[in-house]
């Protein structure tokens, strides 16, 4: 097996979508299909055989068993380029970039594409658990007697629809509340998390300006921008909003709309390929992948905040590669909340929970903030939740490219506790 | 103790036993020097895989081999109902409040396996709010003991002058962590939900105005659900444990509760929390303990 590198050499995104708007009418294999093929185009890949596609959704109907794959029959590729799904809930994204990188680096295919959907608007609706129990027990009946006796059961309040929540499963509590509790716990300010949220859209609007997205975005549905996206967006503006996560708690209440992502609806695709392929198709990497480091926290009954797990894999990650923060010239960290990307400052800070948690010798070091998220992220663009590790990707590797930077670092909290972090090198 | 076994199990119909129950209000009840019976009844089940599953489900404990405790309990329930509508039994049965559960599982009992099941009630205890006694229940497989339970129950206003003198009891200020680990939505249909797959049709977790007569302001979660839920959120040890419960303010349906589960500093024992979000008064206090 041969040890190769793995480079990033385009990316593609339909421009993200506040839920329930213009993408309202599309469905993930719509949305997926339309950033392949933007992809597709962009690069000149129409009727070729790829390695392999990744991809995948957080929100996924049953029907979807092989969503990427009927993408890729839908969309420009040759219908022989194979393809599967991945879940690792918000960090489904940059697991298929792990994914296609890792088999491009053992030589195991030379191309491939790593992407990820996600609608809040064409969301599964399913049937309440009791009018499933008793669906099921009809089809398994073998007689007419059986089959009146399960309908017998049938009530009207079985009818209502079930819409998927963002709570996770074994906590009843939605990720605003767990981010709330750590938010309160780390005593991070309304005003530091109005800050963060103002940068975000600055830094997004910025890059949009000066074309940044010109060859990473295709427009879709008439929406050639993102539409989260607030230029004008000022602290002002920020603080008149009212709280809505931890108004619960003794501490004062301080996640607001504005500094918490909305739903969103979107899609994007990374083109990765070994030097090899880059070099045949003409094509000069933005950047190459390195390594990445997956951890998971214990927020069930360990007392530990549900997004704090990219915390742990940073640290890891650095030891495995021997490097420092100092070693990066910029750092994108996934804004589920700005309250989560202060969180993780906060405790990469901490001397207490380096040593305590981390098993660090002392505090892991501060991040300049000037080099954080340079050209925005979720809070500004939005979070279609499979969709935002490709954004990320595409993001950071062009601009590393264009910075002639030498090192990124890429964090994504993710449900159910869990962090995937990973490294970017030119 | 007279021993008495039914030679051929049957199960018993609850809405019979609850009717004959509601009949009793109206008769004479022995006098209140009576003492409890002391006679033991017991039946044999075969522990059925689809009917322990629906019971898993509706308690959120995964679908496994080994039973859930708030099962085995369901075993005893309708013996202990036997004892209680005899016309020996010094106490009325509606209107009884189960304070404490607790539940020794010796070994994980497994679907398939048959079980004999005897119940016999204790000696009535004073106490300071009437009178309590305990519903003592045994499982046995294969001439193996396998759990042991011990239910107590609280008659209110009642007083029996053959009663022992009252227990201490530890009673210790409960303080809602600030915290949940979870927040559980229990909608109105929890009730009946939980009477089909634990055979308790008690009227009180079905209907508002039968739970209203009786003091309530609505129907009320039964206290073995909450109790069962907690225990499948508190990860039970592998082996055998102690499971109790001590059940606070009745849940009224519908409600959000708080969970928590807390590690007990000195040792393996888990102590858990069920209460009010909105007033954070305590619905169900307990612990997990594995066998020493």
């Amino acid at each position: 097996m041969t040890q190769r590198r793995a480079a990033v050499l385009g990316g593609n995104r339909i421009p993200f979508a506040r839920s329930n708007k213009q993408y309202a009418h599309a469905s993930n294999q719509d949305m997926l299909t339309s950033a392949l093929d933007g992809l597709v185009a962009r690069y000149g890949m129409a009727g070729e055989r790829l390695g392999e596609i990744a991809g995948g959704a957080v929100l996924k109907h049953s029907k979807d068993i092989n969503l990427t794959r009927e993408a890729v029959l839908g969309s420009a590729l040759d219908p022989h380029t194979p393809a599967f799904d991945i879940g690792q809930a918000c960090a489904t994204g940059l697991e298929t970039v792990v994914s296609i990188s890792h088999k491009v680096m053992h030589g195991q295919i030379e191309s491939g594409i790593a992407c990820g959907v996600d609608s809040a608007s064409d969301a599964p609706i399913v049937v309440t658990e009791e009018l499933r129990s008793i669906l099921l027990d009809l089809s398994r009946a073998k007689s007419n007697g059986q089959r009146i006796k399960a309908l017998t059961r049938l009530r009207p309040q079985h009818l209502a629809p079930q819409a998927p929540s963002t709570g996770e499963a074994r906590t009843g509590m939605s990720m605003g509340e767990h981010q709330a509790i750590s938010t309160a716990a780390w005593g991070i300010s309304r005003e530091d998390q109005d800050a963060l949220a103002v940068e975000s859209h600055r830094n997004l609007a910025a890059a949009w300006d000066r074309g940044f997205f010109d060859d990473l975005v295709t427009s879709y549905q008439g929406v050639s921008i993102d539409t989260n996206l607030r230029p004008d967006s000022t602290m002002e503006k920020l603080a008149e909003l009212k709280p809505v996560f931890g108004r619960n708690l003794p501490e004062p209440a301080t996640m607001t709309a504005g500094n918490s992502t909305p739903l969103t609806d979107g899609a994007s695709a990374v083109l990765i390929g070994s030097d090899e392929y880059a070099a045949a198709r003409g094509l000069e990497p933005l950047a190459y992948f390195r390594d990445a480091e997956a951890a998971a926290v214990d927020f069930v009954h360990g007392g530990e905040g549900l997004l704090m797990a990219p915390t742990y894999a940073v640290p890891r990650l650095l030891a495995r590669n021997g490097l420092t923060f100092a070693d990066f010239d910029f750092f994108e960290i996934h804004e589920a909340f700005a309250s989560t990307v202060l969180c993780h400052l906060a405790a990469w800070e901490s001397e207490e929970f380096c040593r305590e948690r981390l098993g660090l010798d002392g505090a892991l070091g501060s991040i300049d903030r000037t080099k954080l998220n340079p050209n925005g992220s979720s809070l500004a663009a939005g979070h279609p939740f499979a969709a935002t590790g490709g954004r990320i990707i595409a993001t950071a590797a062009k601009h590393l490219k264009e910075t002639g930077g030498t090192r990124a670092l890429i964090s994504i909290c993710a449900a159910g506790g869990q962090g995937l972090t990973a490294i970017l090198e030119a | 103790m007279t021993r008495f076994t039914r030679g051929v199990p049957r199960p018993i119909n609850s809405g019979a036993v609850l009717a004959k129950a509601v009949l009793r209000q109206f008769k004479k009840r022995p006098h209140s020097s009576a003492h409890m019976p002391t006679r033991s009844v017991e039946s044999t089940t075969t522990l059925d895989p689809v009917e322990v599953a629906a019971f898993h489900r509706v308690v959120e404990a995964p679908v496994t081999d080994s039973v859930h405790p708030g099962y085995l309990h369901k075993l005893g329930f309708p013996l202990a109902m036997q004892l209680m509508t005899d016309p020996s039994f010094p106490l009325p049965l509606l209107g009884l409040v189960h304070i404490v559960n607790r539940f020794r599982l010796h070994r994980p009992v497994l679907i398939g396996e048959t079980v004999t099941t005897s119940v016999r009630i204790g000696q009535a205890r004073k106490h300071r709010k009437g009178t309590e006694f305990d519903v003592l229940v045994t499982g046995v497989v294969d001439g193996e003991t396998v759990f042991e339970e011990t239910a107590t129950y609280l008659a209110v206003g009642k007083h029996l002058s053959s009663a022992e003198s009252e227990r201490e009891e530890e009673r210790s200020e409960f303080e809602a962590p600030g915290v949940p680990s979870a927040i559980w939505k229990l909608p109105r249909s929890t009730g009946p939900t939980y009477a089909k797959v634990s055979g308790d049709y008690n009227p009180i977790h079905l209907n508002p105005l039968a739970a209203k007569a009786f003091g309530f302001p609505a129907s009320i979660a039964h206290g073995m659900y909450t109790a069962s839920r907690a225990l499948s959120a508190s990860q039970a040890p592998a082996g055998g444990y102690v499971w109790e419960a001590q059940f606070a303010k009745p849940v009224i349906l519908p409600a959000r509760v708080g969970f928590g589960v807390f590690d007990d500093h000195e040792g393996a024992t888990r102590r858990y929390a069920v209460w009010s979000v909105k007033n954070g008064k305590p619905h169900v206090l307990g612990s997990v303990a594995p066998l020493a």
